[in-house]
């Protein structure tokens, strides 16, 4: 929940409806109590200030304690001077009690609300009209640490955390040049949630982030539960098995795609911050890649790479040579295979769905249990009953080194491991049906699928397809940072390329 | 914004189009003709289809960017029309064709125990879908397609080399020029790609002409080594083989891997599959030039499935097909869409910007 004071008055232009506050504190603290009535966290403490009858109102929970009694509390009930007019003691608190947080003003009931609700302190005056605004936000909130997920060798320890205000921090720690912009929205009727929109001055590409504002600014949803809720409102319509809106827990990740010219979007309450636009090719880099000799970086991307192939298509290419094309495989390894197979009482590509879907199954369980049990459970699921059903012989033992390899190969993408999942599945049944050829069709719409999304205007296969040069330079080989660091180059730019292309 | 889409993947697109067709030729189709007969007609496919682009060089040099469809609209809206339907029953034919060709080679080498209801309609179904994501989409997958193809062509020839004998090559014209010209006419006519140029003028920009030319050498060049290299290791049995080229891939082994033939064959249908996925954005783009934008959203589901049932019912005749396509329908077609409409409409511009000259000079106000 946010705090800053100077955007909430920014936030009078947009209210609809607006009520202003009255001189009476009795009305104005009859106003507040109607919306706050049924709160048990809403506090209102009673007190005189300068001769005059003041109330401190604030949620219980939000505020710091500590804070309220050192900036606030403290500073002005030390001056002890009485005023003859309720006015001139609001204009003395506002301009001369140095409150050590920021400080502001609320003029309307809305605006009052919106500030308590999110952890700002207000002081009303009987007599005056409007109320003192103090940013004191005390709310519990997690630690940084390390990233959940984007795991990596090299790279800081520091994750982004749930609070918005926090990450924002992060990001100025990195990116000190001056250049980095943030400008935060509320979206959401019920949650309030405050989205910050995070750009490069005079990298980013000014259509691209007008763009991304009137897309933010149509979202209409009641709850922002995470980061995930916004990203189908930023993408290009249509449906697309890939994301085209990236996500990282990181902020030297996130810091350096700003530095590439995107947008990125933090969201209050999730530490998975946005990117947009994101290419495809992406998917398949790493911050390790950029700390590295780029021979290794090369090695690490074609593995990534292998393993998104293996992951998505060797189970089906599996079942659509045993059944339709046997004779691919060489002599000695398909005995083998024949044998194994013989032995199972179920065919191939039914054999094959289910494992897979035990293994999901597995993968789903240990991701949702606790810590302590969620490692029992994988052990259990994968020597127990990936053991006793090849003991049992009701799967074969190549079927079951298939999976192991299919699993051991989505951990190596996870970023893009859901989609992976179920192509997987379609893959096996279209292998099954149709063999071989049934995969290439398949492997033809889903290239045509990933071809055709632009997000931005930005096509999700840039810089393979269309070629361009200069962004060869960092897609599969990673050239040395003496190279990379002499010209940038921004895909965000592809519709200002073509523009100039034409005659 | 509507920006124009460099000519140069447009010109994949069509590489992978023409190249499906020599993938599946019918070898036993010309049973007669001898390896030399091949090869000789291949040279005289060169020198035929450099001639056949003239008009469209023609054409570019002279309609100042605009489609053909565009510049009928500007002489006659009838016209348009009328050169709009020509066009899509043109297209219509060689989706028929292709279908019909690639339901044969489904059904006799592919997947002889599957249903080719099936399969077809799976294709069929995936078309529209790529047809649906337009022209830029089809664009950018074509570029990654010809990578897959260019290294499946790289390892037939990587694998066969070795079993490349000079001995099976028959001399060039043996039997006189009667066949070789025969067989180059007919892999001529069905080279419709080259009308698509004209068609799609103001939807690409870049050096058209230069990028024209170096698809038709770059073609020849790779129909050129598929054809020499099957006809040196299968040699004159190769012609009595209803898809040679499948054939030649049949003996094709990596390492240990022996009868790569389905790989070979899987990369093959990506081709079928744009081929299919262009024809069918290219009628709905018919459409929707010469008609109504509108009308794209259902010109394509209804001439798939039009297609399709099309197909399945021909497949029962394929004999009779086979003979119907050697008669000069194919020729007459490409003659008007490639060579006739790329000349006629700047002609008939012309004069018609002569008769307008005249008529405003005849018009003029007397002088007092």
């Amino acid at each position: 929940m946010c705090g800053d004071a100077m955007s909430l008055l920014k936030q009078v232009k947009n209210t609809e409806k607006t009520t202003p506050l009255q001189k009476s504190l009795t009305d104005n603290m009859v106003a507040l109590n109607k919306t706050f009535a049924s709160s048990f966290d809403f506090k209102m403490k009673k007190t005189k200030i300068g001769g005059w009858d003041a109330v401190y109102v604030c949620l219980d929970g939000m505020c710091s304690n500590q804070e309220i009694f050192l900036s606030v509390t403290n500073p002005i009930g030390t001056r002890a001077a009485d005023f003859d007019r309720p006015l001139a003691l609001y204009e003395d608190i506002r301009d001369r009690v140095s409150a050590n947080v920021q400080q502001g003003e609320v003029l309307t009931l809305e605006d009052a609300v919106q500030a308590v609700l999110t952890g700002n302190l207000l002081l009303f005056i009987d007599g005056v009209d409007r109320a003192l605004l103090f940013s004191v936000q005390g709310f519990p909130k997690h630690a940084v640490t390390d990233p959940q997920s984007n795991m990596q060798e090299q790279g800081s320890h520091e994750g982004f955390v749930d609070s918005y205000k926090d990450n924002a921090t992060l990001l100025r720690r990195r990116l000190a040049g001056g250049d980095l912009c943030m400008e935060n929205l509320t979206i959401g009727t019920a949650s309030r949630t405050q989205i910050v929109v995070c750009y490069m001055r005079g990298r980013v590409e000014p259509s691209k982030l007008e763009e991304v504002k009137r897309r933010l600014h149509a979202i209409e949803i009641d709850n922002v539960s995470g980061s995930g809720c916004l990203a189908p409102f930023l993408e290009p319509k249509g449906w697309h098995f890939f994301q085209s809106v990236g996500s990282t827990e990181r902020p030297d990740v996130f810091c350096a795609k700003l530095t590439e010219g995107k947008i990125g979007i933090l969201v209050d309450g999730t530490p998975h911050a946005l990117i947009l636009p994101f290419l495809f090719i992406e998917n398949f880099h790493t911050l390790d890649d950029y700390l590295k000799r780029p021979y290794y970086a090369l090695f690490l991307r074609m593995i990534k790479l292998l393993s998104f192939i293996t992951g998505v298509f060797l189970p089906g290419v599996y079942v659509a040579i045993l059944v339709y094309h046997p004779e691919i495989i060489p002599d000695s390894v398909m005995y083998n295979i024949v044998t194994s197979k013989q032995q199972t009482p179920f065919p191939i590509m039914a054999e094959s769905l289910v494992i897979h879907i035990i293994y999901e199954i597995v993968r789903e369980a240990g991701l949702r249990m606790p810590k302590s049990v969620g490692h029992t459970v994988s052990i259990v699921g994968a020597l127990i009953i990936g053991d006793a059903a090849v003991t049992a012989k009701l799967i074969s033992a190549p079927m079951l080194i298939i999976v192991a390899l299919t699993a051991i190969t989505s951990a190596v993408i996870s970023e893009i491991q859901d989609p992976v999942c179920v192509l997987r599945l379609g893959f096996i049944i279209v292998g099954g049906m149709f063999g071989i050829y049934g995969i290439f069709v398949g492997a033809g719409v889903l290239l045509l699928n990933i071809c055709s999304e632009s997000p931005l205007g930005v096509p999700f296969t840039l810089p393979v397809s269309p070629l361009r040069k200069e962004g060869q330079r960092d897609v599969l080989i990673r050239r040395d940072w003496r190279v990379l660091s002499r010209k940038r180059y921004n895909p965000a730019l592809f519709e200002q390329e073509e523009e100039e292309k034409q005659p | 914004m509507n920006t124009k889409t460099n000519c140069a993947y447009l010109f994949v697109i069509l590489f992978l189009c023409r190249l499906f067709v020599s993938f599946t030729y019918i070898g036993s189709h010309i049973s007669t003709a001898t390896t030399g007969d091949n090869l000789a007609s291949l040279l005289l496919l060169l020198l035929l289809m450099l001639l056949a682009l003239l008009p469209t060089v023609y054409y570019i040099r002279t309609a100042d960017g605009r489609g053909t469809i565009t510049a009928a609209q500007s002489l006659s809206p009838a016209l348009a029309k009328g050169l709009t339907i020509g066009y899509m029953a043109a297209y219509l034919l060689t989706a028929f064709a292709t279908g019909l060709r690639f339901e044969l080679f489904a059904g006799t080498v592919m997947l002889p125990n599957t249903s080719p209801v099936w399969f077809a309609g799976m294709i069929f179904i995936c078309c529209i879908y790529g047809a649906s994501r337009g022209f830029p989409t089809l664009c950018r997958s074509a570029v990654l397609i010809l990578g897959l193809i260019l290294a499946a062509v790289a390892l037939i020839v990587f694998s066969l080399g070795e079993q490349f004998k000079a001995d099976n090559m028959s001399p060039l014209f043996f039997d006189g020029m009667e066949k070789p010209f025969g067989i180059a006419l007919y892999s001529l006519s069905v080279t419709m790609e080259i009308s698509t140029v004209p068609l799609l003028l103001d939807k690409i920009q870049g050096n058209i002409e230069k990028h024209l030319f170096l698809w038709a050498i770059t073609l020849f060049t790779v129909i050129a080594l598929l054809v020499g290299l099957s006809s040196g290791v299968l040699g004159e049995f190769g012609n009595s083989q209803f898809f040679p080229i499948f054939s030649m891939t049949v003996l094709a082994d990596f390492g240990v891997f022996q009868r790569i033939d389905a790989l070979q064959t899987g990369v093959w249908t990506l081709c079928v599959l744009l081929k299919l996925c262009f024809l069918f954005w290219l009628l709905g783009e018919c459409a929707a030039q010469g008609f109504h934008e509108k009308t794209r959203r259902f010109v394509v589901p209804l001439a798939a499935v039009g297609l399709l049932a099309a197909v399945l019912f021909a497949s029962r005749y394929m004999k009779d097909i086979l003979t119907l396509f050697n008669t000069p329908l194919f020729f007459t077609v490409f003659l008007l869409i490639t060579v006739a409409v790329p000349l006629l409409l700047p002609l008939g511009a012309k004069i018609q910007a002569g008769r307008s000259k005249k008529y405003h000079r005849t018009n003029l106000p007397a002088r007092d």
